[in-house]
């Protein structure tokens, strides 16, 4: 018996996602739990594992295409069944006939056979390779992220609604209507290819390149080049403009003596094989001082503050093309080798583009550290659903007054950004000073 | 004078006071602004809307005049509270504020107004006696128009069909000598406008339009005419005392002019026939007097107690059902329409 | 079904209704002893007499008033234009007059008339005699305006307009009196303010009405040939127009070229474009493409005069525009 193939939430916010890429085809034999097509979500591309075996009769949802959670991307049955007995009406975007150019002269045009696609097949806007690469005139300026046009293309109106509805970026797309304008043979439907005006890179997603998502976004950037974003992007894009807009965000800072902190480390490393990391000894810390002020540990619901049961601690992992805070579940209940070790895991395979949605959100807590980047001291972007993030910066020898005398310490500048909807100033200004606390008495924290 | 009688003196003196105190009031509130646009008052040419309207059989019959019609809409018997309360633009009005002074229709008393176009409605006449032939109902039509419309082609066109087809109508020029600003015999080929009715094998009459009785005898006769099917020009020659509307400065008459015709004024004219007949009453004048002052000043209270329209009826009274419109309604598509069961808002 | 010319079938729907209702007269130049000047009113005198169907003088102005006049006191009177040209002079009475009267007299008339007549071009008649006016009349509210393309449509149009409790203006055309099509033999009206789907497709809509219908459909089968789907919908009706039928299609083609044989500004082509331009924004692929007369005067001379009108090489022409396939 045939039966359709959903698109299934795999974060609790996901509304839909889009298909990255096939890793079966039409015909092909598979197991439960086979990988059968890469989604990509909020932050990560994921497996979409094969619910039950059987043979994949028909893709519905072809590569590129958005589905929401719910909506059929495939149906799966034994070899010979009828796919259309369980999906008699296949949405038009599915019968795309093969891309061809327009003649020069429409008397050239192919005689169309009636179907749901009746118009010459679009054109979609896939420049050829290297002939698209503009000549490099400079050399690239390799910190600057993927340059986006600034502005979009002239579009007709339902060009827009269709990249709207597929999740395209117009200035991604290239217009063949008069003045460039992007029209609706521009707009990739569900099955064709997603365009790119990266130059010589595929873009077509497959399971061969798990981390092709990320590397899609910086690969090959060009100066002057239009670069779309990636879905990583839009959705850092999207959180964090609304975070910084919506929450009132308030900073207190401290400089924190990380003298003792950083000799019960050396002392714990002390013939490891792998080192533990301060982030894991300074999230273990943040959690202890997240006990003692759970207003800390909240989250603003609009018309309630949710108090979170556990110190759910993301750590800002930066990644090519965006980044991502792996979660670390409950810290409070875990000792730093612990947290160091989830830590580790966590990030290795963030960098792969490889976390599940579950592992990247609904930190209670953030932390982000620039300190390896010598940055001296910073303000972060508070990470929803948490009302807080804490900065921190690079730690140095400074000069500072102990007693009466100057001595030389090692210093760290620490900023916890706060959401002044949730945290007002007092217990912002309660927390850091325990914090501080803690990091300059850990052995406090520890216990 | 054969018409002549003491009760029917004091009923067109009646018919003549109530319009004369109308107006006055409506020229009052149109100067406290509680009447806007263009207000175009009778006063003076009482004696021929009264004249006619003695002899009119309102049951069969139909009137049609141009602008200044508050006169005729009285003396066809419509209710001076709603005539008013139109004026004042209230949803209570004779045409529910959508049509203001130039617009007054009655058509159960056979008033098909009130027609804002010089001249326009002499066809339209025409075309309702054409109706009251087809269907032998034994009425005519009686349509007033003014000096300067009696030049428009309208009025020509129609005479012409009127004769050819053998209209019960009777065409009614009041001269009032003033087509807006300019004198009449500026602009007339001919010094008599009956003379016009000629050119179309139709019988012209002239008459002094400040005589009521005079031109009621022309008016029944004029009907007689009309209803055996040979229509009838007639020029009431008259004056009208107040501006062409109300915002006329009169720059071009004198007030010795006016202050002349005024000793000819149809209330006075009629008043000292009374007198000389010996059938003169000063308390019942003065009673009828009175009874007119308060009929215009119940008018006003009614108009300012009646309430403003609502925005929806804007939408109403535009096709015969549900309206089709081809813009939108903006804003206010959900109100309701009207009420089912007075098919009123 | 019976064949029948769109003249036929208008002396059809005023012979039944004149049957019908005793109130219903028709009146105009040439329409009774001469039959009609094109023939439309022919055999009515010599059936209903001369109460009922009577010859004019040429006066636009005064026998239009008085059809106003004889319809609000309870007659339905048609009157014939000989030629919408000619109309002009009795705009007053149909814009002033019938389309207000209502209006004015606060819902306390009612105007039952038809005006009706050949508009739009004709043949070697030049600048006076060869005008499409619809835009005149569609401009004013109060009015209706229905424009048959096909002798089914005038007979079914033309008996509602007679039984319409509204002034109606009936925009024929001279250039289809002659044309043949079937018309149901049961007595059928079509509702005013109901667009019909022509011909159905699915890759751009093609708004006509009146005359250039039959363009719009020649256009459509060259698209066809060149494997694009054309819908082309006859407005019918005017006003009320119908909204609806347009921007479903428009919904799902997302293309529209409007057919207009009036000049272009402010006629009623343009506010279809304009209409679904607001209306359909989100589905349009391209600017609605608009097609219309020429702004000029109608030449005599047979070439230009043709080339001034649209055609069905015009629409054509902007339906591969809408497509981005222009040549």
């Amino acid at each position: 018996m045939a039966e359709t193939i959903m698109m299934t939430a795999l974060s609790p916010t996901m509304q839909d996602g889009v298909i990255a890429g096939w890793l079966v085809s039409e015909g092909q034999a598979v197991k439960p739990g086979d990988a059968l097509c890469e989604i990509e979500t909020d932050k990560a591309t994921m497996p979409y594992e094969s619910p039950r075996a059987g043979t994949i009769l028909k893709i519905t949802a072809l590569a590129g295409a958005r589905a929401a959670v719910g909506e059929t991307i495939a149906v799966i049955g034994k070899p010979g069944e009828d796919w259309q007995s369980v999906v008699p009406a296949i949405p038009a975007i599915t019968a795309i006939p093969a891309l061809t150019a327009i003649p020069a002269t429409s008397s050239a045009l192919p005689a169309l056979e009636a179907g749901p696609v009746p118009l010459p097949a679009p054109v979609i806007a896939v420049p050829s390779a290297p002939a698209a690469v503009p000549p490099l005139n400079e050399p690239a300026f390799p910190s600057l992220g993927p340059s986006l046009p600034a502005s979009t293309p002239p579009s007709s109106p339902l060009a827009r609604k269709l990249a709207r509805e597929r999740g395209i970026d117009l200035r991604s797309l290239r217009g063949t209507g008069p003045h460039g304008r992007v029209i609706r043979r521009d707009v990739p439907s569900a099955g064709s290819v997603v365009p790119s005006t990266f130059g010589g890179e595929s873009s077509t997603a497959t399971h061969a390149d798990r981390g092709a998502v990320a590397a899609r976004t910086t690969g090959g950037r060009l100066r002057g080049d239009r670069v779309p974003i990636s879905k990583m992007r839009s959705i850092i894009a999207g959180r964090l403009g609304t975070s910084w807009t919506q929450a009132p965000h308030f900073f207190v800072r401290a400089a924190v003596d990380m003298e003792k902190l950083l000799d019960l480390r050396a002392s714990v490393n002390a013939g490891r094989d792998r080192p533990v990391g301060l982030n894991a000894f300074v999230m273990r810390l943040v959690a202890a001082a997240l006990e003692r002020h759970p207003i800390i540990n909240a989250s603003w619901e609009g018309d309630a503050i949710r108090y979170r049961p556990a110190a759910d601690i993301g750590l800002a992992v930066a990644l090519e093309g965006g980044l991502v805070t792996p979660v670390v579940r409950a810290c409070e209940r875990k000792g730093v080798e612990e947290i160091d070790a989830e830590l580790a895991d966590l990030v290795a395979r963030a960098r792969k583009g490889l976390l599940s949605p579950e592992e990247y959100s609904e930190a209670s807590f953030t932390i982000s550290n620039l300190g390896s980047s010598g940055v001296e001291e910073f303000t972060a972007i508070i990470n929803p659903p948490g009302s807080a993030i804490l900065a921190l910066g690079a730690v140095s020898k400074e000069a500072v007054v102990r007693g009466d005398d100057i001595v030389a310490r090692r210093m760290m500048r620490i900023t916890v950004s706060s959401d002044h909807r949730v945290i007002d100033g007092a217990a912002a200004a309660s927390f850091l000073s325990d914090l501080k606390a803690l990091l300059e008495e850990p052995a406090r924290g520890l216990l | 004078m054969s018409e002549w009688n003491i009760e029917l003196g004091w009923k067109l003196r009646n018919d003549m006071v109530r319009i004369r105190r109308f107006e006055e009031k409506a020229g009052q509130m149109y100067g406290l602004r509680k009447i806007g646009g263009f207000c175009h008052l009778y006063n003076g040419q009482e004696a021929v809307a009264v004249g006619f309207s003695s002899t009119v059989d309102h049951e069969r019959d139909y009137v049609l005049t141009g602008y200044r019609d508050h006169g005729h809409a009285l003396a066809a018997g419509m209710e001076p509270d709603a005539i008013m309360a139109e004026l004042f633009g209230k949803v209570t009005g004779v045409s529910r504020g959508k049509g203001g002074s130039m617009h007054l229709f009655d058509p159960a008393r056979g008033f098909l107004g009130g027609n804002g176009i010089v001249g326009a409605q002499i066809p339209v006449a025409v075309g309702v006696a054409f109706a009251q032939k087809h269907r032998k109902s034994g009425g005519a039509t009686v349509v007033f128009f003014g000096d300067g419309a009696i030049h428009q082609g309208a009025f020509h066109e129609a005479l012409n069909l009127a004769k050819i087809w053998s209209l019960p109508v009777v065409l009614v020029c009041e001269n009032n000598q003033w087509g807006m600003g300019t004198n009449w015999k500026r602009v007339s080929a001919v010094d008599d406008f009956s003379l016009m009715a000629s050119a179309y094998g139709v019988r012209g009459e002239q008459v002094d339009g400040m005589d009521v009785l005079a031109v009621k005898d022309a008016a029944t006769r004029a009907l007689d005419d009309a209803r055996a099917g040979r229509p009838v020009l007639i020029e009431a020659r008259t004056y009208r005392y107040k501006g062409h509307s109300m915002s006329d400065p009169q720059k071009y008459r004198t007030r010795d002019e006016v202050d002349e015709y005024r000793k000819q004024d149809p209330i006075y004219l009629l008043e000292e026939k009374m007198k000389a007949a010996g059938a003169w009453d000063e308390e019942r004048a003065l009673a009828q007097d009175d009874a007119a002052d308060t009929m215009a000043a119940d008018a006003v209270a009614f108009a300012e107690s009646s309430p403003e329209p609502a925005l929806h009826t804007m939408y109403e009274d535009i096709y015969s059902q549900d309206p089709f419109f081809m813009g939108r309604r903006d804003g206010i598509h959900a109100m309701p329409s009207r009420n089912p069961a007075t098919g009123r808002a | 079904m019976a064949i029948m010319s769109y003249r036929e079938a208008l002396n059809r729907a005023m012979d039944e209704e004149m049957e019908h209702d005793a109130s219903v007269v028709l009146m105009g130049e040439e329409v009774a002893e001469y039959d009609g000047a094109y023939k439309v009113s022919r055999g009515l005198l010599e059936k209903f007499g001369t109460e009922r169907v009577l010859d004019t003088p040429i006066t636009e102005l005064g026998f239009t008033g008085l059809g106003v006049g004889a319809a609000i006191a309870g007659m339905r009177p048609i009157v014939e234009w000989m030629t919408h040209n000619f109309a002009l002079l009795a705009l007053d009475q149909v814009v002033n007059e019938a389309a207000k009267l209502r209006h004015m007299s606060g819902g306390r008339l009612s105007v039952p008339i038809v005006f009706r007549g050949p508009n739009g071009p004709a043949e070697y008649l030049s600048s006076q005699h060869s005008q499409a006016l619809a835009s005149y009349w569609v401009h004013v509210p109060g009015l209706k305006v229905v424009a048959p393309s096909n002798p089914a449509d005038a007979y079914g149009l033309l008996k509602s307009a007679i039984r319409d409790d509204d002034p109606v203006v009936v925009l024929e055309s001279e250039m289809l009196y002659s044309d043949k099509g079937e018309v149901p033999d049961e007595e059928t009206l079509v509702p005013i303010g109901k667009a019909a789907i022509a011909r159905a497709g699915t890759d751009v809509t093609i708004v006509a009405f009146g005359r250039p219908v039959k363009y719009a459909l020649e256009a459509a089968a060259l698209l066809e040939k060149r494997g694009v789907s054309a819908e082309v919908i006859d407005l019918r009706s005017l006003r009320p127009l119908d909204e609806g039928t347009i921007m479903e299609s428009v919904a799902r083609t997302g293309r529209a070229v409007v057919v207009d044989e009036s000049w272009p500004a402010a006629s009623v082509g343009a506010y279809v474009a304009h209409r679904i331009a607001v209306e359909r924004f989100d589905s349009l692929d391209a600017p609605v493409e608009f097609v219309s007369s020429e702004d000029v005067p109608m030449p005599y001379n047979h070439a230009l005069e043709l080339a001034v009108q649209p055609s069905a090489g015009k629409i054509v022409a902007a339906a591969l525009r809408a497509l981005y396939l222009e040549e």
